[in-house]
């Protein structure tokens, strides 16, 4: 009877182990965390000013030639971020919208990679969640991943806005992210980033709920992140159609992308063989864009994407 | 390299004695927590029918980061019935592991200490030889230093999980 009661117990403990919550195996959401901190005094800004966007996916501080989620690569090392620090700092941009940035994961050195980043660029920034790091088979890897926005200006409000619920490790949100530029202007980024295994009408979906965010903003909209998808997909086209322009397009662009370019300017392990699927769009009504370049060879190991670039006017 | 030399000596020490007293054994195990798994030799104490104290050391590799890394772990397990063939037991473990990781330019120690309460069994398979197993639950510590000045070190408290699996010799 005893042994009876000791066997129920063991079980019992066993029970009571695999379903608390830190080691679950059952499936579990985090709240999206969503912050920002203006500790920098902003820029001047007048309308004639040219705005340096750029949107980058840094895949968490892992090298173009490493995985960030296999489990065997090892990144997201201080001095891998100090590179892109001084890759970021040639640039000179006002606006900077990353792409898979770790926050408080186990696979990482650094933790909280958005603050690393603004405090050495001396740039205010916002943080926002999308989803949970899974690296290799291995469940017990803590942290999320997420958008981050660095800007030379003050940040007035944020928001972490779910686009895509597909689980928690392939959630997708959208940061909004007021910016003051000046007593008179004010600018909304929209920071994004779509799932590359989902479905069509996932990515419809997605592209549809971004656009009926951006058409709420009463500020200009710039649009940085990756898309995942071409300039001509069904992901991209719909924005065209609702008043978005893509740099990428802009007859005025110098560093006009053509057909030929795609074969070097993207990155090989996309499912786009080299093709561009980071993008820059815009609202018409208020923006003007007149360029749009790819970050400069030193920056093109730093990630499995290349920084890409664009310069915006304000329209009076 | 101190607490290489210290592991080293308290090992040195326990063996000898271990081997002196007939009421101990030897154990081989594998064990899992929430940062790491290892492979843990190490030695236990039987004091009386009820309390065998241990300690070992640990070999292994982060789940998450791709290093590896050593440490030390030392257990109270407490029989509350007598000798069967199965013998349930409550444990209680601590360990404390290192984990580092060295490029051209980055130095960054990882240190993790976990203290956890379980629960497991023995299953006697001979006179003296025994597959033990057991489940833990506490908490975990950890420490992050750096050798970059423009990065702080970091701490976490956390919550710990431990699975262990093993055989033991009794000498």
């Amino acid at each position: 009877m005893e042994f009876t009661k000791d066997i129920f117990l063991h079980f019992l403990i066993i029970i009571f182990f695999s379903s608390c919550s830190d080691l679950s195996i059952f499936e579990k959401e985090k709240e999206l965390i969503s912050i920002y901190e203006n500790s920098f005094a902003p820029r001047d800004f007048s309308i004639d000013d040219t705005l340096v966007v750029m949107s980058w996916n840094i895949q968490m501080g892992f090298r173009n030639d490493q995985n960030a989620f296999n489990g065997n690569d090892v990144g997201g090392t201080p001095s891998h971020f100090d590179q892109m620090v001084n890759a970021i700092k040639e640039i000179n941009p006002d606006i900077i919208a990353l792409q898979e940035v770790g926050h408080n994961a186990d696979h990482t050195f650094v933790e909280n990679q958005a603050q690393y980043l603004a405090n050495a660029l001396k740039m205010n920034f916002a943080y926002a969640d999308y989803s949970e790091i899974i690296t290799g088979y291995n469940i017990l890897t803590r942290g999320a991943r997420g958008h981050a926005l660095l800007t030379k200006f003050t940040i007035n409000e944020t928001e972490n806005i779910v686009s895509l619920q597909q689980g928690r490790y392939l959630r997708r949100s959208v940061l909004n992210t007021t910016i003051k530029l000046n007593d008179q202007n004010n600018l909304n980024i929209l920071g994004l980033h779509f799932a590359s295994r989902a479905e069509r009408e996932e990515k419809i979906n997605q592209s549809n709920h971004l656009i009926q965010i951006a058409l709420e903003q009463r500020n200009p909209v710039i649009l940085l992140g990756d898309y995942n998808d071409v300039h001509w997909s069904y992901v991209l086209t719909p924005f065209e159609e609702n008043g978005f322009s893509n740099a990428l397009l802009e007859e005025s662009n110098p560093c006009q992308f053509n057909v030929e370019h795609y074969g070097s300017i993207g990155h090989e392990e996309t499912a786009w063989m080299g093709v561009l699927i980071d993008h820059i769009l815009f609202s018409k009504k208020t923006l003007n864009s007149y360029s749009l370049c790819l970050g400069d060879e030193s920056t093109w190991t730093l990630s499995n994407h290349k920084p890409i670039i664009g310069k915006l006017l304000l329209k009076k | 390299m101190i607490i290489r030399k210290y592991f080293l000596l308290i090992i040195f020490y326990l063996s000898g004695y271990t081997l002196l007293n007939s009421q101990n054994s030897i154990r081989v195990s594998g064990l899992s927590t929430t940062k790491a798994y290892f492979a843990d030799i190490g030695f236990s104490k039987t004091l009386n029918k009820n309390f065998e104290i241990g300690l070992g050391v640990l070999y292994g590799r982060h789940h998450s980061l791709n290093i590896k890394g050593g440490g030390l772990t030392t257990n109270v397990l407490l029989y509350p019935h007598e000798n069967k063939i199965i013998n349930f037991f409550i444990a209680s473990d601590i360990q404390f592991t290192l984990f580092n990781f060295s490029s051209d330019q980055d130095n960054i120690d990882i240190k993790y200490l976990h203290l956890v309460g379980g629960y497991g069994f023995d299953l006697k398979l001979s006179p003296n030889f025994f597959l033990f197993n057991y489940f833990g639950l506490g908490a975990t510590y950890e420490h992050r230093s750096f050798n970059q000045n423009n990065i702080k070190n970091r701490n976490h408290f956390d919550t710990a999980g431990l699975f262990k699996l093993g055989m033991k010799y009794k000498i």
